[in-house]
């Protein structure tokens, strides 16, 4: 038998995916400039980072949780959550934005660690537990804003969304500064070890990675993520309601499968998922641009999915040929392993 | 080379799953620098012994001591600290992370809390080099290694730890060769590790061993040396009765049978290329196969799950319908066989609910009669029939999968592995219930990582290498060593002589 030996590392796979996904997103946004030149302008760019950045953020903290084999739905009721508490503390207490911003923060983790907890120690199934929590934090949600209301201050909404010395977005710095950290994280012993668990839980215990305390962990930061969400989204939106999670359930895992997040585990890049988001963000403006009804959003949006699934699948396909006539392949050498993997399975 | 006392003792380790009895009170002691093999079949207790002293399974009763300190059992850590590492016989690699991670894990090195790559792939080349292998690439996904460096990779990650007690659970099931194996070994011991060889190979526990043990059936049944102890005697300790009772007579074979199955020039994915075989009724035919070498594709392949590329595989007169023709007893009964949340009944009729539902909906008598007829038949006593599968041991669970194909009374009995993981006694009777399916005029291939269950079983025996068939024997030339020589690629020169 010959030895079928793959160069590539872990890292390098997921650069590859993640150049994929920001590929497809530049290509649709450079259409739209070409639809609507206006497009390309700073002030509208600005707006677009803006309104991408909670849904990069819900699909960070889903990717976190794919990475490691699990699941989370609790991301839309805690977005709702952390945008209701926002907007009313933050009414009442003006001058404190800062503080309660750091708060939700807190609150957003904690609520990931009881997800952590439930699912590593209890050993109970990742959806029954985050679905519950999801219908918990919608609940309690509703119960600290009945109706739509409640308003954030001028001044934290519009350090959020606005820009430094009027040409850099800091919803920009924002994405740049958490694709930061979340290089160092994949590059620490816990993001090491998280990817691991997602390639084989088993097989990571037997190893001696401390299973429960890295899934605890990436279930709080998850949390983090959302809560981080529920922030941007008060800024953007300046105002509170009880449902404003809701959209964000299924959009959240959207934008990690076009971020090529593999749904099984132990594969994915939260900037991917952050591309995956810009992507379904300008699928609206590119459709309003020409004009086409916007009840069709959703049908592109799904229709540009499953382009982007099947990329991957074809440079399969395309491998398996040239295999075919005689060329030699390596294994694990590329993006399409994860995705195609993927949509065996799913 | 060292002193005599004891430097690790075990004592009285009990575990118990559900109805099964893993380990009934296992005791055990290793003077340092010794290495100490175990013997058993599979389902002897072997890897259930070696789980608990790795503490990743807490065992119900018992301790472990190492020179005098007394092991937290159940904690993988305390374990580790300790001084315990271990080769796992299922390979305990994520397949999505580098040969270097895993060398390191779960102490990767770091600078300012970030996993140092640099750091990371010379330190772990280094050590591939020092432990022999350094044509194993650090940067490697272990997805991408074949099954022999996956192997020296889990070997190596635990040796590399320099243990007080290194483990090795079948460490050459996918070994070439033991050379470098032995070799490393000795090295270690002559530093002090004491080793526990786990392995159902004779040969290598003599070559490698200073003492010896036989497990069956969670117990020490023999102490023994294993440089003067009778290879005859051991064996029958494994499966605990005298070997001519273990399997079923062979019958006399007709000269010139025709042939109930005729596979010709089948190639499968790359897997299988240009095999022909036959099977004649009544006759039971053993495939003897390393890892990988083709023979699941093989067997899934005649079963209708993986479709050939060329090639054509006829049955009888080639009139009855192709789901009738085989029935696969699969390798992992767990995850491709049995459903394991439902009952052992459901588990038997479930392929044959055609039989049990004559107005399309199923009548639970005529479910609950067919169930019996198939329980009676596989020695399945009938107060299990109620109770959800995952529950009985792995011998009954076997049974019932056998209960189920038999029930679909196929023209050929496909049978991958079918005693992994069963008891010694359950064994002896899959062993007899296949020679009766086949002595009512069916066919039988089968595939087992034990070599003498085929020796013992089989009327012939084919050996497979690199999806080819490179061996036939039967009759006087059907002995362990033919079939070993052939699975390691040897066939033809074996056959001939």
């Amino acid at each position: 038998m010959k030895p079928r030996q793959s160069r590539r590392a872990l890292s390098d796979n997921s650069k590859a995916t993640v150049g994929i996904a920001a590929g497809i997103f530049v290509l649709l946004y450079l259409l739209l400039t070409l639809v609507s030149p206006i497009s390309a302008t700073s002030f509208i760019i600005n707006n677009f980072i803006v309104l991408t950045t909670p849904l990069a953020f819900a699909a960070s903290g889903v990717t976190l949780v794919l990475l490691i084999g699990g699941f989370d739905l609790s991301v839309a009721g805690s977005i709702s959550l952390s945008n209701v508490i926002a907007a009313t503390t933050m009414a009442a207490h003006p001058h404190s934005s800062w503080g309660i911003a750091c708060l939700v923060l807190v609150m957003g983790a904690v609520i990931g660690l009881v997800n952590g907890v439930c699912v590593a120690v209890f050993g109970l199934p990742a959806l029954g537990v985050t679905l519950s929590t999801n219908f918990i934090l919608a609940g309690i949600a509703l119960a600290v804003l009945p109706a739509p209301g409640g308003s954030v201050p001028a001044a934290f909404a519009s350090v959020l969304s606005g820009t430094i010395g009027g040409t850099i977005p800091v919803a920009l710095l924002a994405l740049v500064g958490f694709s930061l950290l979340w290089l160092l994280f994949i590059k620490s012993r816990t993001g090491m070890s998280a990817l691991a668990i997602g390639g084989d839980v088993k097989a990571a215990r037997l190893s001696g990675i401390a299973v429960r305390r890295v899934q605890i962990v990436v279930y709080a930061l998850a949390g983090l993520c959302y809560a981080a969400a529920g922030l941007y989204f008060s800024a953007l939106t300046a105002t509170g309601s009880p449902t404003s999670g809701s959209s964000f359930l299924l959009t959240a895992f959207a934008a990690a499968a076009l971020g090529f997040v593999s749904f099984r585990g132990g594969r994915g890049s939260a900037i991917g998922a952050i591309f995956g988001a810009a992507t379904l963000t300008v699928i609206p403006k590119f459709l309003f641009a020409w004009g086409i009804a916007d009840f069709w959003v959703g049908a592109f949006q799904g229709l540009v999915i499953l382009v982007a699934l099947t990329i991957p699948w074809l440079t399969t396909k395309i491998a398996g040929l040239r295999k075919r006539d005689g060329e030699e392949v390596t294994v694990g050498s590329g993006p399409t392993q994860s995705i195609s993997a993927m949509a065996e399975t799913a | 080379m060292f002193d005599d006392v004891p430097f690790i003792t075990i004592r009285d380790i009990a575990k118990q799953f559900g109805a099964t009895r893993a380990l009934d009170g296992v005791s055990l002691d290793l003077r340092r620098g010794e290495v100490h093999g175990i013997l058993g079949e599979n389902g002897a207790g072997k890897s259930t012994l070696n789980k608990v002293l790795a503490g990743v399974l807490v065992p119900d009763t018992g301790t472990v001591e190492i020179d005098g300190e007394n092991i937290q059992l159940g904690r993988p850590k305390q374990s580790r600290a300790a001084g315990l590492a271990m080769a796992y016989q299922e390979l305990s690699a994520p397949p999505n992370i580098t040969v270097a991670e895993k060398l390191f894990l779960p102490k990767l090195p770091v600078r300012l809390g970030i996993v140092s790559q640099r750091k990371l792939y010379s330190a772990a080349q280094e050590v591939l080099t020092a432990w022999g292998k350094p044509g194993i690439d650090a940067r490697a996904l272990i997805a991408s290694l074949n099954l022999a460096d996956r192997q020296h990779v889990e070997i190596i990650a635990a040796m590399a730890t320099e243990p007080r007690l290194l483990i090795l659970d079948e460490p050459t099931a996918s070994l070439p060769d033991t050379t470098w194996l032995f070799d490393r070994i000795r090295e270690l011991v002559a530093r002090g590790t004491s080793v526990i060889y786990i392995s159902h190979k004779l040969a290598e526990i003599r070559a490698i061993c200073d003492r010896g043990t036989v497990l069956r059936n969670g117990r020490v049944v023999k102490q023994f040396d294993p440089k003067t102890a009778d290879e005859r005697e051991l064996v029958e300790y494994m499966i605990g009765r005298s070997l001519n009772q273990a399997f079923p007579d062979k019958p006399d074979r007709a000269e010139h049978q025709a042939p109930l199955v005729t596979v010709t020039d089948l190639s499968i994915a790359g897997k299988v290329h240009h095999l022909s075989m036959t099977i004649c009724p009544g006759e039971i035919v053993g495939v003897a196969a390393l890892e990988g070498q083709g023979q699941k594709s093989l067997f899934y392949g005649l079963a209708g799950f993986v479709k050939a590329d060329t090639g054509s595989i006829t049955v009888g007169s080639g009139s009855t319908p192709a789901r009738k023709n085989f029935s696969l007893v699969p390798e992992d009964r767990k995850t491709e066989g049995l459903f394991l949340t439902l009952t052992a009944q459901f588990n038997l009729t479930i392929s044959e609910l055609r039989r049990c539902s004559p107005l399309g909906t199923i009548s639970s008598r005529k479910e609950k009669k067919i169930a019996q007829g198939a329980a009676l038949a596989v020695n399945l006593p009938s107060p299990f029939m109620t109770r959800d599968i995952q529950d009985l041991s792995g011998g009954n669970q076997q049974k019932v999968l056998l209960g189920r194909v038999v029930l679909s009374a196929p023209k050929c009995l496909l049978l991958f592995d079918p005693t992994r993981g069963v008891d010694a006694a359950t064994k002896v009777e899959i062993y007899h219930m296949t020679r009766e399916f086949a002595q009512q005029g069916g066919a039988v291939l089968i595939y087992s990582t034990e070599i003498p269950e085929l020796v013992g079983l089989c009327d012939r025996a084919y050996t497979m290498y690199g999806g080819r068939i490179n061996g036939e024997f039967g009759g006087e030339t059907l002995t362990e060593n033919a079939l070993m020589a052939g699975a390691l690629g040897h066939g033809e020169k074996v056959s001939a002589s």
